[in-house]
């Protein structure tokens, strides 16, 4: 069980950790007005080393764990079926909420929806980040996590986007808005999963999983490289994304007398996705015992209560133009990706952690 | 060398769309054009000038180079109409230049 004294350890590591004081560092650098910026094609970069590390890592440690326990295959095989579900669940839910209770119009609620339903990256690379740490901490002999959770990433983002353009494409058609924009899930589903964060995390996914299968020794030279620098180049990350949150405080304004509700929405919902992937997860570790660990479950409350920020704005840019940008892209960069991570993230650590008795 | 009047369409918008404006470009027999991508500025819509992550900010220049001026009417027609008079950010306009006949 959690002593009082590991809570504060766990939220004081969150606050502080290299990677959360460079993400505060990009909101102040914008605030003062200072020149630091992080260039287009280097930002691409570090998402690409990142989204590498993660594929690797999991393939390597899947194949590892598959070799072990063959049942684990079922218990994926489940996990990625419980994230389709998660996908369509949060985007046609966060629709709602946001159309009924927070008065957006149906064109914002709807590409708004995508966003909380679909992944966000930035969020499974901190949470990634953290759950490997609790795992080097304890050793190998314990389950903490397994390393595979991020490969639900395509199964979970797609069918939200997917389902959040059509359901909205339909709301707009209902209320005679609409011959805005052609849908072709056919193209939706091509760019969620040959778009580079998926196609590019999944690869990197099966090369380790041959990898470590066949080569394991040059795998394990070749995570020298992935392995060691993950949380440096994570620091660097998350000053880019700090930059992008702060140049997207002002725009929140926009909201008008709607931010009040807008932000009690940014906050809260991602906190409920997050809970309800976590319990999905704990129920399938109830199943399948010794498969899953407490980390496990929290990558798992990452993917389901992160929202997306690079790639679901440009889906619905496209999908639902009549949506204004001015209100997801500050509530998904300036609200609920820094909330997620300064106050979500322990949240859902505790809670995995007293689920798990760990 | 030979130098002949011809008319330039210019079109300013958003990254996002480049790719549907060059298919519509090209369902009207325009098939040579320039993009500059990267480029920035800002409009009346204001939602131009936020940098942001990804694609969503940035915008694209593309020009074409058309000998009649009424098909490169009906070109800019065509992209005002399909983009930028409803949802998108952006400006379009033809220039008189004078351009070497092939």
């Amino acid at each position: 069980m959690l002593t009082v004294d590991e809570i504060v350890v766990i939220l004081l590591e969150g606050l502080f950790g290299p990677p959360m004081l460079f993400f505060a560092l990009g909101i102040i650098s914008v605030l003062v007005k200072s020149d630091l910026e992080v260039p287009a094609a280097m930002r691409t970069g570090l998402a690409m080393f990142l989204l590498a590390a993660i594929g690797l890592n999991g393939g390597s440690e899947a194949v590892v764990a598959l070799v072990k326990y063959p049942a684990l295959l079922a218990v994926i095989i489940i996990a990625a079926l419980f994230s389709i579900f998660c996908g369509v669940f949060i985007s046609f839910s966060t629709g709602n909420i946001l159309k009924k209770f927070a008065g957006l119009k149906t064109a914002d609620a709807w590409a708004a929806a995508g966003h909380y339903g679909a992944v966000s990256s930035a969020t499974l690379a901190v949470g990634v980040s953290i759950a490997a740490a609790a795992q080097e901490a304890v050793g190998s002999g314990i389950l903490v996590f397994g390393g595979w959770m991020p490969a639900l990433y395509p199964f979970m983002d797609s069918p939200a986007l997917i389902s959040a353009i059509l359901i909205g494409r339909i709301a707009l058609a209902k209320e005679g808005i609409g011959g805005g924009a052609k849908v072709d899930p056919k193209k939706i589903l091509h760019e969620g999963v040959f778009g580079m964060a998926v196609w590019l995390l999944v690869a990197s996914l099966v090369i380790g999983m041959l990898a470590q299968y066949f080569s394991p020794k040059e795998m394990d030279r070749t995570m020298l490289f992935f392995g060691d620098m993950f949380r440096g180049v994570l620091c660097l990350f998350l000053l880019d994304m700090g930059l992008a949150a702060g140049k997207q405080i002002g725009a929140l304004k926009e909201l008008g007398k709607r931010i009040g509700r807008a932000f009690m929405v940014a906050f809260i919902l991602p906190q409920l996705w997050g809970v309800m992937g976590i319990l999905g997860i704990y129920a399938l570790h109830l199943a399948f015992p010794g498969l899953l660990g407490w980390g496990d479950a929290f990558v798992f409350a990452t993917i389901a209560g992160g929202c997306s920020f690079v790639s679901a704005p440009a889906a619905m840019r496209a999908s639902i133009p009549e949506a204004n940008p001015s209100i997801y892209l500050p509530m998904a960069v300036a609200l609920t990706f820094p909330f997620n991570i300064i106050i979500g993230m322990p949240l859902w650590q505790i809670m995995c952690r007293v689920l798990w008795g760990a | 060398m030979k130098l002949r009047e011809a008319t330039k369409v210019v079109i300013i918008t958003e990254a996002l769309i480049e790719e549907q404006i060059i298919s519509l470009l090209a369902e009207l027999g325009v098939h040579a054009y320039t993009i500059f991508r990267e480029i920035a500025g800002e409009g009346t819509r204001g939602i131009r000038s936020g940098d942001c992550l990804g694609k969503m900010c940035s915008n694209v220049c593309i020009e074409v180079v058309i000998d009649e001026e009424a098909r490169a009417q009906a070109v800019i027609e065509a992209v005002y109409n399909k983009f930028l008079a409803k949802h998108y950010a952006g400006i379009a306009y033809l220039e008189n230049v004078r351009a070497f006949h092939h």
